[in-house]
C-alpha cells in the first residue's frame, strides 16, 4: 500500500507538477479528447436531429416543399385533445408495465434456476439466450405464423386443449395486446437473466449460510439477501427496459398488428411513425415525439434521483 | 430412516419442479426458431394440413435453394456490409468515449454519461425525419453508407455503455503501472488495455452487428432501390406484396436468422462476461 503510494507520487503526480502549463492543460483536457468522437457522433446523430424535431414541432408542415408555417403550440394542443393520443398513452403504459415487469420477473426466476448446478447448465443457458439473438423481422414472421388462427401451431394447441376452437389472436383487441406483450417479454427476458445471473454469482455464500443458521427460510433469505444484493441491477434494467418499451419498440408491433385491431396495440411509437410516414404530418409527429421525449426524460431522471438518494440513505 | 426418506422426498419433489421449469422454459425459448426451420424444410403440400407434425414431413431443401438462387445472396451481402460497417464504426468511435466514461470521473463526465442515456429518450421514428433530411443533404439517402450512419446513431449509445462496463472491469493499476514504466497513455492502451479487453470489445462489436443486422425501421425509411435492400426489408416485402407466401417467408427468415444466432452462440460466453463485468462495478 505504502509502496504503491510511493511509486505513484514519484511517478505520475510528481512528474505532472514539473510539467509546463500547456502540458498540464492538455492533461486536464485528455478526458474530453477521448470523449470527442462519441460526442461528435451523438451530436450529429442525436442532438441535432432532436433539435430539428423540437423546432419542427412548432410548425405546420404539408407535402408541398417549403410550405411550413409557424403555429406555436397548436400541434401540442391538437395532440393533447385528440382521443388517439389518450388511447396510445394508455396502450403504451400497459405495454411498458407488463413487458418490464414480465421480462424482469422471468429473467430473475430463470437466473435463480441457472444459479444452481446441474448437468448441461452451460448449454441450457446458451439456448435460453436464443430469443435475444433472433433478428426482429424473422421473429415477427414466425410468431405471425404460429398465431395463424387456422394453421398456426399455437392455435392448434389452443384448439385441442380448449373447447371453443381457437380465437383469432391478432383480431381481438385484448388478445392482440397480450400477444404483443408476450412476444416482447419472450425476446427481452434473456437480458434480465444474464444480468441477474451475474448479480447472483457475486453474492457471498456465507450470507446464506448465516441466514440458515439464524433459522431463516428460503423465502426470507430471498427477500433479505438476494433482492437487496441485486437492487442495482433491478434499477438499471427497469430504467433501460422502460425507456425501450415506452419509446422505441416498433418492428414487432408494426409487423404483427400495425397498431390494430381498432388501435388496441397502437403505442406512441406506432402513432408517431404513422403520423410521420403514412399521413406525412411531420410537424405533428415531431410534437408527439417531443412529448414522448419529455415523458421519458422526466421518468428516467426521477428514477435515477430517487434510487440514488435511497442508496445514500442505506449507506 | 423415515425422516431421511421424507427429506429426500421433498428434495426430490423440488428437483423435479426445477427440472420441469427449466424444460418448459427451454421449449418456449427455442420453439419459434425450431418451427421456423420446420416450416422452411417441410414440403409445401403439408403446410396447410392439420394436425401439424412435430417433425417436418417430406422434408425438402427446395425452398432454401430457391432463396439462395434468387435475391437471397444479394440481400445477405447488403446486410453483411451494413452490419459489419456499423459494428466497426461503433467500436472505433465508442471505445474512446467508453474509456473516458470509465476512467475519468468528474462532474463534466457524469453529464456525459447522462447524455448517453438521454439518446434513448426520443422515439427513433421522430429522429428519422431530420436524419433523412441530413442524409439527403449529404447525398447518402437510399444508399448502404447512409443506412450505416443511421444504424450507427441507433447502436452507438448501447455499444458505448457495454464497452464502458468492459473497461470498468479492468483495474486502473494495469495501465498506471505501464504509464509509470514510461509508456504514455496511448501506448499503455495499445499494449496493456487492448489485449486484456479484446474478447469484451469483440462481444460489444457483435452486439452492434446483431442490432444492425436485424434493424428494420431505418432500413425501410432510408432504402428504397431494390438493389440496396437488406434482409429485413426483403422478408417484410413478402408480407405486403403477395400476402404472406409462407414457404418463401420461412426459407428467407431461416437464411437471415441462422447466421446471427450461430455467431451469437459461438461468442455468447464473452458477451455474457462483458455484460457481467459491468454489473460488478
Amino acid at each position: 500500500m505504502v509502496g504503491r503510494r510511493l511509486i505513484r507520487s514519484s511517478g505520475a503526480s510528481a512528474r505532472s507538477r514539473q510539467l509546463p502549463a500547456s502540458r498540464r492543460a492538455w492533461r486536464r483536457l485528455t478526458p474530453y479528447a477521448f470523449l470527442a468522437p462519441t460526442i461528435v457522433a451523438l451530436g450529429l446523430g442525436n442532438a441535432i436531429p432532436v433539435a430539428i424535431a423540437v423546432h419542427l414541432s412548432f410548425y405546420h408542415t404539408s407535402l408541398v416543399a417549403g410550405d411550413e408555417r409557424f403555429v406555436g403550440l397548436d400541434n401540442y394542443r391538437e395532440i393533447l385533445h385528440s382521443p388517439g393520443f389518450a388511447n396510445s398513452l394508455t396502450v403504451t403504459t400497459k405495454f411498458t408495465l407488463a413487458t418490464v415487469i414480465g421480462s424482469m420477473t422471468i429473467g430473475l426466476g430463470l437466473a435463480l434456476l441457472m444459479n444452481g448446478t446441474f448437468p448441461g447448465r452451460g448449454l441450457v443457458r446458451s439456448l435460453l439466450l436464443i430469443p435475444w439473438a433472433m433478428p426482429l423481422v424473422p421473429t415477427a414472421m414466425i410468431w405471425r405464423w404460429l398465431l395463424n388462427p387456422t394453421f398456426g401451431l399455437i392455435s392448434w394447441i389452443a384448439q385441442s386443449v380448449g373447447r371453443h376452437g381457437s380465437p383469432e389472436w391478432l383480431q381481438d383487441p385484448t388478445l392482440a395486446l397480450i400477444a404483443i406483450i408476450v412476444i416482447q417479454i419472450w425476446q427481452l427476458y434473456p437480458l434480465a437473466m444474464v444480468l441477474y445471473l451475474a448479480g447472483l454469482q457475486n453474492i457471498p455464500h456465507d450470507l446464506y449460510e448465516a441466514a440458515r443458521v439464524d433459522g431463516a427460510g428460503a423465502w426470507r433469505a430471498f427477500l433479505h439477501i438476494t433482492m437487496p444484493s441485486v437492487r442495482g441491477i433491478t434499477v438499471v434494467l427497469s430504467l433501460l427496459m422502460s425507456l425501450w418499451a415506452f419509446g422505441r419498440t416498433f418492428t414487432i408491433i408494426f409487423l404483427l398488428t400495425a397498431g390494430g385491431p381498432v388501435d388496441a396495440t397502437k403505442t406512441l411509437t406506432l402513432l408517431t411513425y404513422q403520423s410521420a410516414f403514412q399521413t406525412l404530418q411531420f410537424g405533428l409527429a415531431s410534437a408527439l415525439g417531443s412529448l414522448v421525449f419529455l415523458i421519458a426524460a422526466v421518468f428516467a431522471t426521477a428514477l435515477l434521483v430517487t434510487t440514488r438518494s435511497r442508496h445514500a440513505a442505506t449507506m | 430412516m423415515r425422516l431421511a426418506t421424507r427429506k429426500q422426498r421433498a428434495q426430490f419433489a423440488l428437483n423435479a419442479l426445477r427440472f420441469s421449469a427449466i424444460l418448459v422454459s427451454l421449449c418456449l425459448a427455442v420453439l419459434p426458431l425450431y418451427w421456423m426451420l420446420h416450416e422452411a424444410v417441410q414440403s409445401a403440400a403439408y403446410r396447410f394440413v392439420l394436425p401439424p407434425s412435430l417433425l417436418p414431413r417430406d422434408p425438402t431443401t427446395s425452398g432454401l435453394i430457391s432463396v439462395l438462387s434468387g435475391d437471397g445472396p444479394h440481400w445477405l451481402l447488403n446486410t453483411l456490409v451494413v452490419a459489419v460497417g456499423t459494428a466497426l464504426l461503433a467500436l472505433v468511435i465508442g471505445a474512446w468515449g467508453a474509456y473516458a466514461l470509465s476512467r475519468f470521473t468528474d462532474r463534466g463526465l457524469g453529464a456525459a454519461a447522462y447524455i448517453v442515456l438521454a439518446t434513448q429518450f426520443m422515439p427513433p421514428a421522430v429522429l428519422m425525419i431530420p436524419m433523412f433530411r441530413i442524409l439527403v443533404y449529404l447525398k447518402l439517402d437510399d444508399s448502404l453508407p447512409g443506412l450505416v450512419l443511421a444504424d450507427l446513431v441507433f447502436t452507438l449509445p448501447i455499444t458505448t455503455w457495454i464497452l464502458k462496463s468492459i473497461f470498468d472491469a479492468i483495474p486502473v493499476d494495469f495501465e498506471e503501472a505501464a504509464m509509470v514504466d514510461g509508456c504514455n497513455r496511448m501506448l499503455a492502451l495499445w499494449h496493456v488495455v487492448l489485449p486484456i479487453t479484446l474478447p469484451g470489445i469483440i462481444a460489444a462489436g457483435i452486439f452492434a452487428f446483431l442490432e444492425s443486422w436485424g434493424e428494420f425501421m431505418f432500413a425501410r425509411t432510408v432504402i428504397s432501390d431494390p438493389s440496396n435492400w437488406v434482409g429485413s426489408i426483403g422478408i417484410a416485402s413478402f408480407l405486403s406484396e403477395y400476402g404472406p407466401r409462407w414457404d418463401q417467408v420461412m426459407a428467407t427468415a431461416v437464411v437471415f436468422t441462422l447466421p446471427p444466432v450461430i455467431l451469437f452462440l459461438s461468442v455468447q460466453k464473452y458477451f455474457v462476461a462483458a455484460l457481467q463485468g459491468g454489473v460488478k462495478g
